[in-house]
């Protein structure tokens, strides 16, 4: 069951659109925001909000990068490396994130603090390598910078 | 008087996000100036201008609006496609953070001129900041009254939303943006019928690209007549360039369409970092086709093709690579972003995509056999022109650009055995 | 897509070369199949939406610049297309490459293995040459669910199990999981499908990824046999099934048909219900009670004391001390020579069925009142509904291919009111009245009231203009406390205004503690409405069981017991003196009432469980234990049986041909596939008439019809090709039948609105159950694994009342009995009403409730004077 402050917040969505269903990724977003990731009983919780099949809830939100059916780490950390940070060797820092955190792509840190995602481009190629945490960007990331960076993260 | 609301992005330091500093450069100027002449006028105006959809198709956006104007359904709606996925493009991104109300007063008018009630604009998930600037800016203008119940006495009413993305390159394309919205999974739609007549809720829908919407004011800010002057006849406007790469100033670049690529990366972007050559670059997005160092006279509008390819500016995305780039471990991770982002639907691409990226992958770790590049050729032949939607096209183009253009380095790398540039940059 | 294009919607197009006119809006796919003009395909699936995702089914197009998927391809006039050219089969050639580099190469082990259509195409257009290096992608074979093997290894992503479960059964519980590459078809649970069954998703799937665990290995489609159309016999519906039989004649599989009622649909019941045929619990040989055990003897032994028995007591205290239960589960036939057996045979009129329960009532008194032929609807055109009413019904469950239906309107954007508790149409449904159960009746007066002011009868029907005139209503401001007035007048202009309307009610009007009034209610509003009415029938043969006049007052075809014209007409066919009119049969819960107080003491009971369906179900066991004879006909041995003198083993609707009529009124055969011991029921109550001194003599079920032809106006017309074969709709293409003829007079007491009966605390709601609806279903094992423990579902704040927490073990009881049940909470039911889910009747739920018998219809209405609640320990 989702806290009462995330049903609300998921009621309110719904004015903005003709159909519950169109307030989907808004809800998981808040389901998600809520729980820290999104396990059946949430996306059911979901479902019955907006008056969808479970299944379809499910199977929307396995489609999206940004939704996580485990509870990973305290954050996301979304390393760019595609093409334009390929060329700035965000590969090294991939590198990096492993020594210093013991971070690996689609796994979690053994402290439990990050998830590392080898992402894909996230529009900031003038300004590379680049990484979103959770909702910040970060970017012209070095191999010191990165670490005073997600040191910052708790 | 002032010159900034001819441009789309007036200022590369400044952010305008507050209305009065809008309004204080002549802001919603055309939105008046619409209000007076009405829904035919801005209708006219944009096909006289010539303007073409900057989303990456290039479908002239006259046509579109009056397609979804002459449509008698209703309700109507309006959406932004904000979803900029394209790997290397930005420009989008620029627009929503310096300039942000001329987007809004470009969907105001699409309002007003098709009659649609509500507008979403659907952002990419990975643009998280730019989510509450937007509702911001969207409150700014509501209270204000250029959006909401009547705005500006029009007789017309638009409530704006944003709606987030939540991380699908494939989200982008038109119809599988439209599911997306109405909380399905992001999968294209056969076409016919099309958007203009169903598209949101089965309504007439008119989807455009940000950079499409801020093109609007400014079109009726300084008359068809002036804007069709800039650039080139079949592609008239200015249009941002997004250029990343190995350049000495990376960056967007606001130009008149048809500028040659060499243009943009040596006068402007002041050519290649630490003095190296240029060995490749990528026009328009990993979309369109690799170009050599021996291509870049092409002119970058909708109009030119380079030899092979199917057109060059796409998302006008202009990516720079230099002599110490290797062009199999690009090509790789350019087919692996495809196979990563394919939706899945139809099989060339679900199932291409993915073979595409493991040939390659074999190739850059040197284990590649004389018989892959043949393979590769005919597997991507098979996607293309046989996939549901333009990704699968995409993945194939990409890929058969770098076998033409760059044929030597991939049997370099199965000969060798190894990467001739020591593996992964 | 406008109505402009459809009036000149012929199109000309050239395939292969030669042109063909078909009319439109039509995709290229099928103008080509229209003539005979196959295109490969693997999304491609009629009924649906078109998908364009397997790109099997491309095609060359003049002037279009790529190939073309003409699955999803509108066909136009001009428009010049190849199908099959050497640039297409290397498309074709290259797509089932595609999908075949990541698909197993276990075709040998593979059930699907022949009638696969990958493994057809390759066939077809020529095997890849294996020049994929990569690994293939594995996943194990999930067999986590009890009836659906998922192998995603060898999907091929045509997402038409998907499909079909969301837009042909509108059930939604399978998706496609992840995206691109990493795409499964999964239910939301990963591994447990807890769908609703109906195994759409297994006949749609083109390679071996969704198989029944019921077939599992043990069959191979070209060992089948021959192979036989049937009926369904678990609901009225009466879905059309294809038995495939083995060569040693045992089934081998059974799948739906296409038959015009439900169009390749089927309910769970329908599709892994059957198996109960073969379960080891069937009788097998006719049992009499000796020294206080039933014991095995012969069918002579066993029918000699039968007729012996029923002999001796008809003798010793006459025809009324003799009753019989006819059964819904049994054809026509069998259901005639019951009655003729009763009426000439024992000079009995106490005979009457479970029909009393829902359809006897309603048809007697809507049908009487709109007209018969009014009360005839198909369910294939609910589907084209613009407004749905469902009152207090949930047809997904008491009529699941009609709910799908109803379903389908609603995505086609029809207005679906579901009025009581419709769980099934949960996600189909534009308006939910859900008033408390006390007033629930009144409200749909109310209801009828607003729809009055919108809407004025038309139609010259004099009976219903009179009942109009005369029938008392209350005013939506009267009923604002139970439900808000603008609710009430919202869906009155919803309903007066489409011009489609269906209505759809079933046992729970039949049995409403409101009277007769709710049944005139029901009926008036579909005379103002002029709505397609649909009354449900819970059992598959009750409209044919009714027909043969298995009702006290009623004759064979049927007529009215006072009807003296019919009654020369029978007694002369029959050579044979029909109980006089006066003598009043006793109706179902009357002869319980009467066993109970020794006036009845023999009864006979044809495939019927009264110890286990009927309410009160406590009482009635007392009183069947009482009888001096008890002959219970069945293919198991019920709790019914089990207190019987004599048992006769019958055989399943599988074994044996015969007639039903469904809810349509559809005149339905079933054919006999598979052998089984047991005599066919008709044949067994052939032999009893003639034992009694009746002139029987048949020697094959179609004797027995012939003599039903003969009696019954429905009938009387019919063809033998009709009876089988060509469904037969009747009445609808007939005359109204003397029961028509409905007595206004006699429905006057109850014109008044009947008092609201109070009761305190909270309203008991049973579901019905999709799974266990009824003894056969007991019986099948994979029903039972699929059916979920009984659940009391209420909302929070009831269960913060009695400080409830899920999963506690709560205690209902009442003045008649205590049932145990798990609770579960679900914040968004109605305050104040504990549902109680799966209630199969073998939870014991039926002890805890009395009956009243409703006024004019004698059905069996639920009511408890008490109801509490405690928790468990
Ligand atoms: C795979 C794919 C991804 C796309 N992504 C985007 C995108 O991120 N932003 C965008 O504006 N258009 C994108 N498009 C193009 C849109 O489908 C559509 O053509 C465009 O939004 C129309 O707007 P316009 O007329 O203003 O160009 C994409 C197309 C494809 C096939
Ligand atoms: S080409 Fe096919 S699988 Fe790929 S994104 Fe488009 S529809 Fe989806
Ligand atoms: S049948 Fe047309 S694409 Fe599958």
């Amino acid at each position: 069951m989702l806290p009462a402050e995330a049903v609300s917040q998921i009621n309110n969505t719904l004015e903005k659109y003709p159909d519950s269903r169109s307030a989907l990724l808004p809800a998981l977003y808040i389901a998600q925001r809520h729980v820290g990731h999104l396990p059946l009983d949430a996306l059911h919780a979901v479902a019955t909000l907006l008056d969808l099949p479970d299944a379809h809830v499910r199977g929307v939100a396995s489609f999206h990068v940004m939704f996580r059916d485990s509870p990973g780490g305290r954050h996301l950390v979304q390393l760019c490396t595609n093409v334009s940070c390929m060329l700035a060797a965000s590969s090294g820092l991939l590198d990096v994130l492993k020594e210093h955190f013991g971070l690996r792509p689609g796994a979690t840190s053994p402290d439990n603090r990050f998830t590392l995602l080898e992402g894909e481009c996230i529009g900031e190629c003038e300004k590379v390598p680049a990484m979103l945490v959770d909702s910040d960007v970060h970017t012209g990331l070095t191999a010191e910078s990165i670490i005073e960076i997600l040191a910052r993260y708790e | 008087m002032s010159k900034l609301i001819d441009r789309i992005i007036p200022d590369p330091v400044r952010c305008i996000t507050g209305i009065s500093a809008y309004e204080a450069e002549g802001g919603f100027r055309a939105l008046k100036k619409a209000a007076r002449a009405g829904p035919d006028f801005v209708i006219e105006e944009i096909v006289r201008a010539g303007l073409r959809g900057r989303g990456g198709a290039g479908f002239p956006t006259g046509r579109k609006w009056a397609a979804v104007a002459e449509d008698t359904a209703t309700p109507k709606y309006i959406i932004c496609n904000a979803d900029e996925g394209e790997p290397g493009t930005f420009k989008d991104r620029l627009i929503l953070e310096k300039n942000p109300f001329l987007l809004i007063e470009g969907m105001a008018l699409a309002a007003f001129t098709v009659k649609a009630g509500v507008g979403y604009i659907y952002l990419r998930g990975e643009y998280p900041a730019l989510f509450h600037l937007l509702e911001d800016v969207i409150a700014q203008c509501r209270k204000k009254g250029y959006i909401g119940p009547d705005f500006m006495g029009t007789g017309a009413d638009l409530e704006l939303y944003v709606h987030r993305g939540a991380g699908a390159y494939i989200c982008g394309e038109e119809t599988a943006m439209i599911e997306s919205l109405e909380g399905k999974r992001g999968q294209p739609r056969s076409r016919p019928p099309y958007t203009v007549n169903y598209g949101y809720m089965g309504k007439p829908t008119l989807a455009s690209n940000v950079e499409t919407f801020a093109n609007v004011p400014i079109i009726l800010n300084i008359g068809a007549e002036s804007y069709s002057k800039i650039g080139s006849p079949e592609s008239p406007g200015p249009k941002l360039f997004s250029v990343s790469g190995d350049v000495v100033r990376p960056g967007v670049y606001e130009l008149p369409m048809g500028v040659p690529l060499s243009e943009i990366i040596y006068e402007h972007c002041g050519g290649i970092k630490g003095g190296r050559a240029l060995k490749a670059v990528i026009p328009g997005g990993v979309s369109t086709a690799v170009l050599r160092s021996d291509d870049l006279a092409c002119r970058m509008d909708f109009t030119s093709k380079c030899e092979g390819s199917m057109g060059i500016i796409g998302s006008g995305a202009v990516i720079v690579f230099d002599e110490e780039t290797c062009m199999v471990h690009t090509a790789y991770r350019i087919a692996k972003f495809f196979a990563h982002e394919s939706c899945g639907k139809c099989t060339p691409c679900r199932e291409g995509t993915d073979w595409i990226r493991a040939i390659l992958l074999r190739m850059e770790q040197g284990l590649g056999v004389e018989d892959d590049i043949r393979l590769l050729r005919e597997v991507c032949g098979n996607i293309a022109g046989n996939s549901f939607c333009a990704l699968g096209d995409s993945a194939a183009i990409s890929t058969i650009g770098f076998l033409d253009k760059f044929g030597d380095e991939f049997e370099a790398h199965i000969k060798g055995k190894t990467c001739p540039f020591g593996g992964p940059v | 897509m406008n109505n402009m294009n459809n009036m000149k919607n012929m199109i000309t197009l050239t395939i292969n070369g030669k042109k063909f006119e078909v009319k439109g809006p039509v995709k290229v796919l099928e103008a080509a199949l229209q003539n005979n003009i196959h295109i490969p395909t693997m999304c491609y699936y009629p009924k649906i939406e078109s998908f364009g995702g397997c790109r099997m089914c491309l095609v060359r197009v003049e002037g279009m610049y790529r190939l073309q998927a003409s699955c999803s391809l509108n066909a136009e006039d001009g428009m010049v297309v190849e199908t099959e050219t050497p640039e297409i089969h290397v498309a074709r050639k290259a797509m089932l490459e595609f999908m075949l580099i990541n698909h197993p190469l276990d075709c040998p082990t593979c059930d699907k293995a022949g009638e696969c259509d990958l493994q057809d195409f390759s066939v077809l257009y020529g095997a890849a040459e294996g020049r994929f290096h990569e690994r293939k992608r594995t996943e194990p074979e999930s067999t986590k669910d009890p009836l659906i093997v998922r192998n995603m290894e060898r999907c091929i992503m045509c997402t038409k199990c998907t499909r079909v479960c969301a837009e042909l059964q509108g059930a939604s519980a399978i998706n496609v999981i992840g995206r691109g590459k990493h795409t499964s078809i999964e239910p939301f649970s990963g591994s447990k499908f807890d769908c609703e069954y109906c195994g759409a998703c297994i006949i749609a799937c083109p390679v071996g990824s969704l198989m029944s665990k019921l077939h599992r290995h043990n069959y191979r489609p070209w060992d089948t046999g021959e192979q036989f159309d049937s009926t369904c016999s678990y609901c009225g519906v009466g879905c059309g099934i294809h038995m495939q039989i083995r060569e040693d004649g045992t089934l081998q599989r059974l799948i739906p048909a296409e038959s015009e009622v439900n169009q390749g649909l089927l309910c769970a019941r329908g599709f892994f219900g059957y198996e109960y045929i073969s379960s080891p619990s069937r009788l097998t040989s006719p049992l009499i009670r000796k020294d206080g055990k039933l014991v095995p003897v012969s069918w002579q032994e066993a029918l000699k004391y039968v007729a012996s028995r029923l002999k001796e007591i008809r003798d010793a205290s006459g025809g009324k001390s003799l009753a019989a239960l006819a059964s819904p589960k049994c054809t026509i036939e069998d259901n005639y020579l019951l009655q003729k057996l009763m009426r000439a045979g024992l000079g009995s009129n106490n005979i009457d069925s479970s029909a009393r329960m829902g359809l006897a009532g309603l048809r007697r008194i809507v049908g009487g009142l709109l007209g018969h032929a009014r009360t005839v609807s198909y369910v294939s055109e609910m589907a084209q509904s613009d407004a749905v009413l469902t009152v207090c019904s949930d047809p997904v469950t008491e009529a699941p291919v009609l709910g799908v239906r109803v379903r389908n309107a609603y995505d086609s954007g029809a207005a679906v009111i579901t009025f009581g508790h419709a769980p099934g149409l949960r996600h189909h449904r534009s308006v939910t009245m859900q008033p408390r159960l006390k007033e629930q009746w009144h409200v749909l007066g109310a209801l009828l009231s607003a729809v009055l002011e919108i809407k004025k009868p038309s139609g010259s029907r004099e009976m219903m203009q009179e009942l109009l005139g005369t029938l008392m209503l209350p005013t939506p401001e009267d009923m604002d406390d139970a439900m808000p007035r603008e609710v009430v007048r919202k869906v009155a202009e919803t309903l007066a205004t489409s011009a489609n309307v269906s209505l759809v009610a079933g046992r729970e009007l039949a049995c409403s503690l409101a009277g007769p009034w709710s049944i005139m209610v029901f009926a008036a509003l579909a005379h103002v409405l002029e709505a397609k009415v649909y009354l449900i029938s819970e059992g598959p043969n009750e409209h044919g069981l009714l027909d043969m006049g298995c009702e006290p007052d009623m004759l064979p075809g049927p007529a009215p017991m006072t009807d003296a014209g019919a009654r020369r007409m029978i007694e002369g066919l029959w050579d044979a003196r029909l109980p006089s009119e006066k003598e009043k049969g006793l109706s179902l819960m009357e002869i319980f009432e009467a066993a109970g107080a020794g006036d009845v003491k023999g009864l006979y009971v044809m495939g019927e469980n009264p110890a286990r369906s009927l309410p009160d179900s406590g009482f009635v066991t007392d009183a069947l234990a009482k009888l001096d004879l008890l002959v219970v006909q069945d293919i198991f041995m019920t709790e019914t049986a089990e207190l019987a003198h004599v048992v006769l083993p019958a055989k399943t609707w599988i074994e044996r041909k015969g007639t039903y009529i469904n809810m349509e009124r559809r005149l339905l055969g079933i054919d006999a596939g598979v052998g089984a011991e047991g005599k066919e029921d008709w044949s067994i109550l052939s032999e009893l008439c003639e034992a009694l001194g009746l002139k029987a003599g048949y020697k094959r079920s179609d004797d027995v019809f012939s003599e039903v032809m003969k009696v019954s106006p429905y009938y009387c017309e019919l063809h033998a090709s009709n009876i089988r074969g060509e469904t037969c709709k009747w009445p609808a293409e007939g005359g109204d039948g003397h029961e028509a003829i409905l007595d206004l007079k006699a429905l006057r007491p109850y014109l008044d609105i009947p008092p609201v009966v109070e009761g305190d605390g909270f309203d008991i709601v049973l579901e019905k159950p999709l799974f266990l609806n009824g003894t056969t279903a007991l019986h099948s094992d994979a029903l039972l694994r699929i059916s979920k423990e009984p659940l009391a579902r209420m909302n929070t704040a009831l269960a913060d009342s009695y400080k409830i927490r899920p999963g506690d073990t709560l205690r209902f009881f009442s003045e008649r009995g205590e049932i145990e049940i798990k609770a579960h909470i679900d914040p968004y039911l109605p305050d104040n009403t504990v549902y109680l889910t799966d209630t199969q009747e073998s939870a014991g739920i039926l002890k805890y409730f009395r009956y009243n018998k409703m006024p004019f219809t004698n059905a069996p209405c639920k009511y408890t004077q008490k109801t509490g609640l405690k928790r468990g320990e």
